[in-house]
């Protein structure tokens, strides 16, 4: 089931190159996460799609309307967190969700309580009558949040939602988003540079370049994809090499070792392996060598592909060709300035 | 015992709100005209001025029996008509608001855009089902309903009050004949609730700061009444132009054409179709500025 | 005077009024990159401004490269800051602004222009550095003020939030850079909120929490002494109900939670090892159905996430 459908929609500025072209997409239910590096048309398609350009060649729908007819209609029913520190000048809190939810059709009586339904929700209940220039960053981050829930939106569009906020806050910020999600089945569309953040709440993912599409695909394709296993251990590397190989499996080193070496609260050392293809019982396996070797595996755990490393990937492979380098191609200096 | 839903709950009352798109800024930007020191100050002088007019309507003394004979063009002294002279009152009090009008619109709409601008709100309001024609109405209406709200009001309980004083028989034979005065009067406030407004809308627009706003909106009223007093006696190239740079004579001479007269100034006035021509600009101008801006709201940055 | 690139701070305090917002700070920075992690409000930004010579602190003592920073220029030229806020000059080109900064630091004309044109192409900035600023994205204008820390050849140097505003792209680039910039041997230090980018940097951070130090170390450091707290373990099983009668028993655990989606079990426990030991054991002598199982506690974010709770 998509909530937003765009076909072949493509959109130029005046003479400069197409901020879009020819893109085709839809927008699965749940959270969908929408990248690409600047520049890639992500802030064009996401006007498009919420009915402020008009003049564009394709269609797009969203949530079944049409994006070019009944743009008032679908701004009534799409929440916008934009990315700019957005306010309204000498206006609380309240004031503000109260008044941005009136603009929206909801008489001022229905406004001003679901203002503060939504204030307490995103968890700004002590400083609901301040002024909101007087909030702090993340503060700030969840009075737009609050603003674009007013009218009780089916899709929201959140962009660049957290930046800016503490780990606290941010973490806050991201169990809200997958209540929303999962609990109420809002619909969110999830713009941002933070990859991680994005690989811990969404479902799917979107992702553009120079106007296009690059790729789309289901989070949930990424784990268990690489087949490889993760080991972090204590004791003697080079007798659990020598035995992981006498078992037919093959151990690469893992992540380089840290500033001084990770050393156990025993002071015994610690190292970490990668392993490759160890098959359906990795497990079983991997703890029988890790006994011969008299070493104690401390973590064990199924390599998941990074969000990252696929994005940069996909990027690598559009811009200059398959480099088939996998995780580390990267755009030049030149190209990668914006 | 019944137990509610805690965190999130979904809003099913309803997009009902009756009115236009654009009633919520109108509302809440008058409500916060209204709070300004400025207006307050403004207001409360207006009102002064309204009291001292409407003592000159119930006394009318001797000296202005004197003017109005003068102006009246010597029909006979002694049948000096209530009709003039309620005509000479309700001109003097445009006249006395006509300097300070713009000092009230260029306070209560310096900021309007220019504070949405500073703090980026722009992207806030066109997310919502509004058009940018929406915003600019809502932007509009507010100093044109305080000009209606400080000044038509009080121009019209000067012209009732002028009304009741007459003795209640003759009453309704008067108020038949105050027409053209109303009629003057509205078209006077409309001209300076649109066009003053659109061009504080412009400032405000174009400098995107309300300090700045102000203070270029003010140079452009009075400055353009300083242009014109200059013109007035000389007769450059385009001398028709120039004498109608000064959108408050301009708004003058809309009043006093209503009432078929020529307004009285130094020197030569503005001519009627150039004063609508200049005030019909400026609020295209005002209407342009503010649309063009609302269009190219970046929504990222 | 001429010391090796370091920052010392000794007992800093520094208060606005009653408002304190450092509190007996003392802390060493070397060569290398340093992290300076804490939530909003500890006093990341007062700290920098104090090390960067804006603010003299209340009490305490700062020196840079073994001298105070206060009015001396030649301490000053060997320190490069990158705020927090958006660069001054919009009007100007990056060119420009980096070239004139470079001057104020005391080189000649020539030697600036030189200097900032590599440091704008260090950053990525070579297509863009004759535009002027005001028309730069929000990455461009962070790229930007790197190059007018960097023009100067700083042995010191003081990032607050550098990747703010830069596509994955550009992160990686300045992650990379700034990794560059540690290994040869300038002492760093990067404020940022994001953890696993500050992992990649570096190992060693400083962590702040309502003005005071609450941590100084590497990770590694870190869970060392952290290491009598119990720890848990997340353990992905196919039959957790069997796995977590099994595990309950066990020396050292403290408590045994099932997680919701029946995917496995979480186990805090005062004695990790042994924990490890048992997992090892069941799964090798009687086939338990363990898929999965690691510590949960031990990445920087969960690590930062307990000191600062």
């Amino acid at each position: 089931m998509s909530v937003v459908q765009v076909a072949r929609l493509t959109k130029s500025y005046g003479r400069r190159p197409p901020a879009l072209t020819e893109v085709t997409l839809e927008i699965q239910e749940g959270v969908t996460g929408l990248l690409g590096p600047n520049g890639a048309g992500k802030s064009t398609l996401l006007q498009c799609v919420l009915g402020l350009l008009r003049d564009f060649t394709g269609d797009a729908t969203v949530l079944g309307l049409d994006a070019r007819r009944d743009r008032l209609e679908i701004r009534r029913r799409v929440g916008y967190m934009p990315e700019s520190d957005s306010l309204l000048p000498k206006m609380s809190g309240v004031t503000s969700v109260r008044y941005l939810g009136q603009l929206t059709g909801m008489a001022r009586r229905h406004a001003l309580r679901r203002a503060h339904e939504c204030l307490h929700y995103v968890g700004l209940t002590e400083a609901l009558y301040r002024p909101g220039e007087e909030y702090s960053t993340g503060m700030r981050q969840r009075l737009k949040l609050a603003q674009a829930l007013v009218h009780d939106p089916e899709l929201l569009f959140l962009d660049e939602p957290v930046s800016g906020m503490d780990p606290a806050g941010r973490d806050d910020f991201l169990a809200l988003i997958r209540s929303l999600a999962k609990d109420h089945h809002k619909h969110v569309v999830w713009s941002s540079h933070m990859l991680p953040d994005v690989q811990k709440v969404a479902d799917g993912v979107l992702v553009l370049d120079k106007g296009r599409l690059l790729g789309s695909f289901r989070l949930e394709d990424l784990a268990g994809a690489s087949g490889r296993w993760r080991v972090e251990a204590e004791g003697d590397e080079t007798e659990f090499d020598r035995v992981l190989a006498s078992h037919g499996l093959r151990a690469v080193a893992g992540a380089p070792a840290p500033e001084g070496a990770s050393v156990g609260g025993d002071g015994v050392p610690r190292f970490e392996r990668a392993l490759l293809r160890a098959g359906a019982d990795a497990p079983g396996a991997i703890l029988t060598a890790a006994r011969e070797a008299h070493v104690r595996v401390r973590a064990l755990t199924p390599v998941v592909e990074q969000l990252e490393d696929v994005f940069h990937r996909l990027l690598g492979e559009a811009r200059h060709g398959s480099s088939g380098s996998g995780v580390d191609a990267l755009a030049g200096p030149a190209g990668g300035a914006r | 015992m019944t137990l509610y839903t805690r965190g999130y709950r979904r809003y099913d009352h309803g997009f009902s709100s009756k009115g236009v798109r654009f009633g919520p800024i109108l509302a809440q930007g008058y409500r916060d005209a209204v709070r300004g020191k400025a207006f307050r100050r403004l207001n409360a002088f207006f009102l002064l001025i309204l009291v001292v007019h409407c003592a000159w309507l119930y006394l009318t003394p001797d000296w202005m029996i004197k003017q109005i004979a003068r102006q009246s063009h010597g029909t006979g002294a002694s049948a000096i008509t209530s009709a003039l002279s309620m005509r000479f009152v309700v001109t003097s009090f445009v006249n006395a608001l006509t300097g300070l009008l713009p000092l009230l619109v260029v306070f209560v709409g310096g900021g309007l855009v220019a504070e949405d601008l500073r703090t980026r709100a722009l992207a806030l309001y066109l997310v919502r089902p509004l058009t940018p024609v929406d915003y600019w109405l809502g932007k509009l209406t507010i100093p044109a309903t305080v000009v209606v709200v400080s000044f038509l009001a009080p121009a019209l309980t000067l012209v009732l009050f002028g009304i009741l004083l007459k003795p209640s028989s003759e009453m309704l034979a008067f108020a038949s004949e105050q027409g053209p005065i109303v009629v003057a009067l509205l078209a006077y406030t409309a001209v300076v609730a649109l066009a003053f407004s659109s061009l504080v809308l412009l400032v405000s627009t174009a400098t995107a700061r309300r300090i700045p706003a102000l203070i270029l909106g003010a140079a452009v009223f009075y400055g353009g009444e300083m242009v014109r007093a200059t013109v007035a006696h000389t007769n450059p190239p385009g001398a028709e132009f120039w004498r109608a740079t000064s959108l408050m004579s301009d708004a003058r001479v809309v009043f006093h054409a209503c009432l078929d007269e020529t307004i009285l100034l130094e020197g030569h006035p503005p001519s009627l179709r150039a004063a609508l021509f200049v005030l019909g600009g400026v609020t295209a101008l005002g209407a342009f500025a503010v649309l063009r801006r609302a269009r190219t709201v970046e929504i990222t940055s | 005077m001429s010391d090796a690139p370091s920052i010392v701070l000794t007992e800093v305090s520094k208060w606005y009024g009653d408002v304190l917002a450092c509190n007996e700070i003392t802390a060493t920075f070397g060569p290398g990159v340093t992290g300076l992690l804490g939530p909003n409000g500890a006093g990341k930004s007062s700290l920098i401004k104090v090390i960067t010579g804006m603010l003299a602190p209340s009490i305490g003592e700062v020196r840079l490269c073994g001298a105070p920073p206060f009015s001396s220029p030649h301490v000053m030229r060997r320190l490069g800051l990158v705020p927090e806020q958006d660069p001054i000059y919009p009007r100007a080109t990056a060119y420009e602004v980096t070239a004139y900064l470079t001057r104020l630091h005391g080189f000649s004309a020539g030697a600036a222009a030189g200097a900032a044109k590599d440091a704008l192409e260090r950053v990525g900035l070579a297509g863009a550095m004759d535009r002027p600023v005001q028309g730069y994205s929000k990455g461009m204008r962070q790229r930007a003020k790197l190059a007018q820390a960097l023009a100067h050849g700083p042995d010191v140097l003081i990032l607050d939030e550098p990747l703010n505003g830069l596509d994955p792209v550009g992160r990686r680039e300045i992650v990379d850079l700034i990794k560059e910039l540690g290994a040869q041997g300038r002492c760093v230090l990067v404020s940022s909120h994001v953890l696993h980018e500050v992992e990649s940097m570096t190992k060693r951070v400083l962590l702040m929490d309502h003005g005071r130090v609450i941590a100084d170390g590497t990770l590694s450091e870190l869970r060392r002494d952290l290491s009598d707290r119990p720890s848990t373990v997340r353990i992905e099983a196919g039959a957790p109900r069997d796995l977590a009668t099994r595990l309950v028993g066990l020396e050292g655990v403290r408590r045994v939670e099932l997680l919701p989606g029946g995917e496995g079990l979480l186990v805090l426990t005062a004695r990790p090892d042994e924990l490890f030991g048992e997992v090892a054991r069941l799964v090798l002598e009687e086939r338990a159905d363990v898929r999965a199982f690691a510590p949960t506690d031990e990445s920087l974010e969960a690590v930062f996430r307990y000191l600062t709770t």
